[in-house]
């Protein structure tokens, strides 16, 4: 404050100006994101970091900064990519690997969400289960591939069994988890005005457990992509994984790359996909407490 | 249908395994038609009290009986809850049909009886919404609608209207006094306010501490129908003094119970 500033009257009265404290508040705290930010985080932006990466490494590898051997150009990445797609090695490959994707998905997890459920619902069953699958989740489930192929053989059971083990885990878990923390009050409200156990079950229980137990197929999902993976990398002579694992071994760093590229796009896909199912049917879980 | 409560005792086992009395020998009676409101200390187990009636826990010993001739289609009773207990991802029109829906009446026609009740409670504009988007206030007017278009015998109701703020639970009480005057349920409502009790009771039943018995009833004078007038009269004053007396004592000695854990 300027000497002007301070009030005649005081002045006047000879008696001492009072300090006075103000709050130095920082700008940043109320700026609002600006117009790059905004595109940034759209769901378009989003794109820019990749772009960026790809280019750097794209400019690197031409540059001769980064060593093609073990990086190969993104432009040849594609263009292999293109080969084994015009070459007819790719699409088959990559509908056994869906395949046998979805089958050890559905092989896990419809088995499992029942299993949850029903030890959510009863405490003998989840007494019974709850130290089974305790002591069997931690084994990392790669382990018993040749535990599965003495049982199943070679070719693609043992793999899609693999793939099904893998997400039996998550699903039952959150399956259970997702029965256990429906609201009490709920259920008690249902029955006060006269609900019986299996009303209670579809009307209030299933409904209140959905968004968790589809967060477990969710997991499922991605988890059944990497046992099949893994599966294929060991055990199988089709299959994206195999191919990957074959151009590895062959040394075509930009076929292998090519495949990498093809898995990580049904992995993205994957997501996407339940990402976008979770939203449009659980968006009421949004905005809650 | 007349309430009797007869001898009802309800205790819980301690994670110790001792056992703690909430209810001990419990007896009194609520008249068909009248409104009833219950005041005690805090954990006095006036809320499980209303379990015991809902039908939701068995009493230890003693009986609860519902006497008399059944007038209404739906349950027994149903209950306003403090804390609503609205179906979050349920619209508002299907959450207040969902008693109705138990019963398996039609699609149709319980969403014509909930949308009656949304508008006798002046939310039918919500018809459509969700309960978060509603403020407690609404939420509470549906959870009353949810109750009466079940259409029990006796209205049971939890402290309803501690969860919102004071301006609100001021219309609500306008708003229930309105709709009980029109649709003469017997209503046993759980408060903590003796205030709220004086403004909506025919007869006030007090409790006592844990292990809860009931220490006094009191008839309140005021006639109906009755409005905010009533903290004008003199009588109301008087009855608020004695009733605050009788609860003070037991209030303190709940609170000194609870920081001793003995919860």
């Amino acid at each position: 404050m300027s000497e002007s500033s301070v009030p005649t009257r005081e002045r006047a009265s000879g008696q001492p100006t009072p300090p006075v404290v103000r709050y130095a508040v920082d700008p940043r705290a109320e700026r609002p994101p600006g117009r790059l930010f905004r595109l940034l985080s759209s769901g378009a932006g989003s794109i820019v970091p990749v772009a960026l990466v790809l280019l750097l490494w794209q400019a690197g590898s031409m540059a001769g900064l980064i060593d093609k051997t073990f990086f190969p150009a993104p432009s040849e990445c594609v263009q292999a990519l293109v080969g084994l797609f015009s070459s007819g090695e790719l699409l088959p490959n990559v509908g056994i690997t869906a395949r046998r994707i979805l089958l050890g998905f559905l092989l896990g997890v419809i088995p499992a969400t029942l299993l949850g459920i029903a030890m959510g619902r009863s405490r003998w069953i989840r007494v019974l289960v709850d130290p089974l699958i305790a002591i069997t989740y931690p084994i990392p489930v790669v382990a018993i591939l040749p535990l599965l192929l003495v049982i199943f053989g070679t070719g693609g059971r043992p793999i899609v069994v693999l793939a099904g083990i893998i997400s039996f885990f998550p699903a039952v878990v959150n399956a259970m988890s997702g029965v256990l923390q429906v609201d009490e009050r709920l259920i008690l409200m249902a029955r006060n005005l006269g609900a019986g156990r299996q009303q209670i079950l579809w009307k209030i229980v299933l409904p209140a457990a959905l968004p968790s137990i589809f967060a477990g197929i969710r997991l499922a999902a991605g988890l059944a992509l990497l046992g099949t993976i893994a599966g294929e990398f060991l055990a199988a002579s089709d299959g994206v994984g195999s191919m990957t694992w074959r151009y590895w071994q062959i040394y075509q760093i930009d076929n292998m790359y090519a495949t990498l590229a093809v898995i990580a796009a049904m992995g993205f896909l994957l997501t996407t996909v339940t990402l976008r199912v979770q939203r449009r049917f659980f968006g009421w879980t949004e905005g809650q407490k | 249908m007349r309430i009797e409560i007869d001898g009802v005792a309800k205790g819980y086992a301690r994670a110790d395994g001792s056992r703690l009395s909430v209810v001990g020998d419990l007896s009194t009676a609520v008249e068909a038609e009248e409104f009833v409101c219950v005041i005690g200390p805090s954990g006095c187990g006036k809320s499980t009290l209303l379990g015991l009636l809902g039908g939701l826990r068995r009493p230890d010993s003693g009986e609860i009986r519902f006497v008399g001739e059944r007038t209404a289609d739906g349950p027994l009773t149903s209950i306003v809850w403090q804390d609503y207990a609205l179906i979050p991802w349920r619209s508002i029109v299907d959450n207040v049909a969902f008693g109705l829906e138990l019963r398996g009446v039609s699609a149709r026609r319980r969403r014509d009886i909930a949308r009656e009740h949304l508008a006798m409670m002046g939310i039918e504009a919500f018809a459509d919404a969700k309960p978060h988007e509603l403020s407690g206030g609404m939420r509470q007017r549906a959870g009353i609608a949810r109750a009466l278009a079940s259409d029990p015998e006796v209205l049971l109701m939890d402290e309803p209207f501690a969860a919102v703020d004071a301006q609100t639970r001021t219309l609500l009480q306008d708003e229930l006094l309105q709709v009980w005057s029109r649709n003469r349920k017997t209503v046993l409502f759980i408060t903590h306010s003796i205030e709220e009790a004086l403004l909506l009771a025919d007869r006030i039943i007090v409790l006592g501490p844990r292990p809860t018995r009931v220490v006094e009833e009191i008839r309140v004078p005021f006639p109906r129908p009755r409005d905010r007038d009533v903290e004008l009269d003199p009588r109301f004053t008087e009855l608020k003094r004695h009733l605050w007396a009788q609860l003070r004592d037991a209030t303190l000695a709940a609170e000194w119970a609870e920081a001793k854990g003995e919860r």
